[in-house]
């Protein structure tokens, strides 16, 4: 084939890939509509309740994501086992306008768009630092080290935001190189090398997103810690059964769950003792605070079981059914674990944040 | 799909897209193994009924924020800074609004606000030595800050390089200065458990400045607007009977007044 062919046949395939792609336009339309419904309707005040507008806006997203599709096609990759590969690439796709829709957002220094950003990706970020990073793993010290330096590849992101190309990878690749870069910096930069070099240099660039700022934001706190207490309270209320409800603050406060399963032979009271002085140290509130915010969970410890747990509930009566004269307060942990302590803590905490959930959705 | 969106469709919904999602490196710890994620099929319907109802979507609109805020609120630890202001924010419920306002203001630029704040050790422990009594500015001064620190007492080289300067440190005496001139003074003693704050030169210190001392473990941060001395020059303000322990002294930057008009 001669060099003219070559350039021809790509034409050709370039509009047959156009065509393919253009195909799954309403499936990208239908997701991103609803995406800046319920994630950025404030972003787009105006233009999402406005249907033309925001299909415009819509349909530029797609084009654009149809011509990076095409320049990154080599690295989409099938899923073998999957039953229906046409929608492996539109998920791509879509994963692609998702991207561009953030950037849009962060380009325009809209706080949600950092924000969605960092909460997709914070945890994927940590973990893949904590892999990579040279140390002692599961120490506190190591913990927190991975903690910070998922917050500045955050920071990082947004000074240099405008340097991602989604013509060459994700949003989630790019996070990947300044994360990388900051963990050969750690292994390689002597500490005392490390500070006024960048801090002089990037001091201007206040970020706009203040879970990753350094500088707490007086409103934004404020409404932290209020929020924190309706969810305290909300829990208590309607969390479910005391035990239940003390594994998720004390999940909240420990960093790895084999730390609760380890205090699992205290008594419940001692328990709660302890995980109400550890709550207030990672808390929007002191100690005085939270005696007041806990005091109808701590009510609940001093009542025997039997009380406790519903006539109804045969199966928690029938499973606990030699403690059932005991005051919640003296009985260990254990007591309520089954076999797998940790599958225990997980059912517990998906099943009261699921509760509030309900009772969110039926209020 | 014509009919409205169940609560249960909502929940399985926001569980499959949102928050029981997997990444690359990372999958949720906390699930229900009974729940299984909804189908792309089902997804798509749903969002199609959404993206028309605006009663569902303000539902799961609903459900979603609580959904992604309590998931944010488990993870989330406010760090020692968002502690600090946090206590300052609470204390600041008593005060008299002239001075809550000044102090809000005050806070709204964070590197601000800690380019004026210094450490106070108070009758206790310090790097393992017992009962120190101790005002230091541990971190280093950034350009945003007017005032600058040191310890009053200045000593000559016993050995080495005669021209180098060394500071004998009285650690319960600190200086702050303003170019050349030496504006204020923070004492603490470990007696009384007093720490006294002297603002040199009035003119300079107008309004009567105020100060945030911040008990860095327990306790309510103590706010003080300063008092005229008589017959002198000065502003002063003085707290005793302090618990012993590790504090954080802010005291209200002036460079707005320094711009206007610099009485120096």
């Amino acid at each position: 084939m001669t060099n003219n062919q070559t350039i021809d046949e790509t034409k050709k395939l370039y509009d047959e890939y156009i065509k393919l792609s253009a195909e799954q336009s309403s499936f990208l339309t239908t997701r991103l509509k609803s995406r800046i419904k319920l994630r950025f309707r404030k972003d787009f005040e105006g233009q999402s309740s406005d249907k033309k507008k925001l299909d415009k806006i819509i349909e530029k997203f797609i084009s654009q994501t149809q011509e990076i599709s095409w320049s990154r096609i080599k690295n989409f990759l099938y899923e073998e086992y999957h039953e229906n590969q046409m929608e492996i690439y539109r998920m791509w796709m879509f994963s692609i306008s998702q991207d561009l829709l953030l950037l849009k957002l962060i380009s325009k220094r809209k706080s949600s768009g950092m924000s969605e950003l960092y909460r997709e990706y914070n945890l994927p970020i940590k973990a893949y630092i904590s892999k990579n990073l040279l140390g002692v793993k599961g120490t506190e010290f190591f913990n927190n080290k991975c903690t910070d330096l998922m917050m500045e590849t955050f920071q990082r992101f947004e000074r240099y935001a405008m340097n991602f190309n989604p013509y060459k990878g994700t949003l989630f690749s790019y996070l990947i190189s300044i994360a990388d870069h900051l963990i050969k910096d750690e292994t390689t930069i002597p500490e005392t090398l490390v500070s006024d070099f960048n801090e002089q240099d990037e001091q201007d660039n206040t970020p706009i997103f203040w879970a990753i700022s350094k500088d707490p934001s007086p409103d934004q706190l404020h409404e932290k810690a209020s929020k924190e207490k309706y969810f305290l309270e909300q829990m208590i209320a309607e969390g479910g059964y005391p035990w239940q409800v003390l594994v998720v603050l004390l999940t909240k406060i420990s960093d790895e769950r084999t730390d609760i399963t380890a205090l699992s032979e205290l008594p419940l009271l001692k328990l709660f003792q302890s995980m109400k002085t550890s709550f207030s140290e990672s808390s929007f509130h002191d100690i005085e605070e939270l005696e007041e915010i806990f005091k109808p969970l701590e009510n609940q410890l001093m009542l025997i079981l039997k009380n406790v747990i519903p006539t109804k509930d045969h199966q928690s009566r029938g499973y606990l059914h030699d403690y059932l004269e005991v005051k919640l307060a003296d009985l260990p942990l254990s007591v309520f674990f089954g076999k797998d302590p940790l599958k225990n803590i997980r059912d517990w905490n998906h099943r009261v944040f699921k509760r509030l959930r309900k009772k969110i959705l039926e209020s | 799909m014509k009919d409205h969106l169940t609560d249960e469709q909502i929940e399985n919904y926001i569980d499959s897209e949102y928050i029981q999602k997997k990444s690359v490196l990372y999958s949720p710890i906390d699930h229900d193994e009974t729940s299984t994620l909804l189908p792309m099929k089902e997804i798509i319907q749903m969002e199609d009924h959404l993206n028309g109802c605006d009663l569902c979507l303000s539902r799961v609109t609903k459900a979603l924020d609580f959904s992604i805020s309590f998931q944010e609120w488990i993870e989330e630890k406010p760090n020692s800074d968002q502690k600090v202001m946090i206590k300052i924010l609470k204390a600041l419920h008593y005060e008299d609004p002239s001075i809550k306002t000044r102090i809000l203001k005050w806070l709204k630029d964070w590197r601000v606000f800690m380019s004026n704040t210094v450490d106070v050790i108070m009758d206790t422990s310090y790097n393992g030595i017992s009962n120190i009594t101790k005002i230091l500015k541990k971190s280093p001064i950034n350009k945003d800050a007017t005032l600058i620190f040191k310890n009053p007492v200045e000593s000559f080289a016993m050995r080495g390089n005669v021209n180098t300067t060394f500071e004998k440190k009285r650690e319960n005496v600190l200086n702050g200065y303003l170019q050349e001139n030496n504006i204020l003074e923070i004492q603490a003693q470990s007696q009384t458990k007093t720490i006294q704050i002297t603002f040199n030169n009035e003119k300079f210190w107008q309004p009567s400045p105020i100060i945030i001392l911040i008990p860095t473990q327990s306790g309510k941060p103590i706010i003080r607007a300063a008092y005229e001395k008589k017959d002198c020059d000065q502003f002063e303000i003085s707290i005793e009977g302090l618990y012993p322990g590790k504090y954080l002294l802010a005291i209200e930057p002036f460079l707005p007044v320094q711009k206007q008009n610099n009485p120096l």
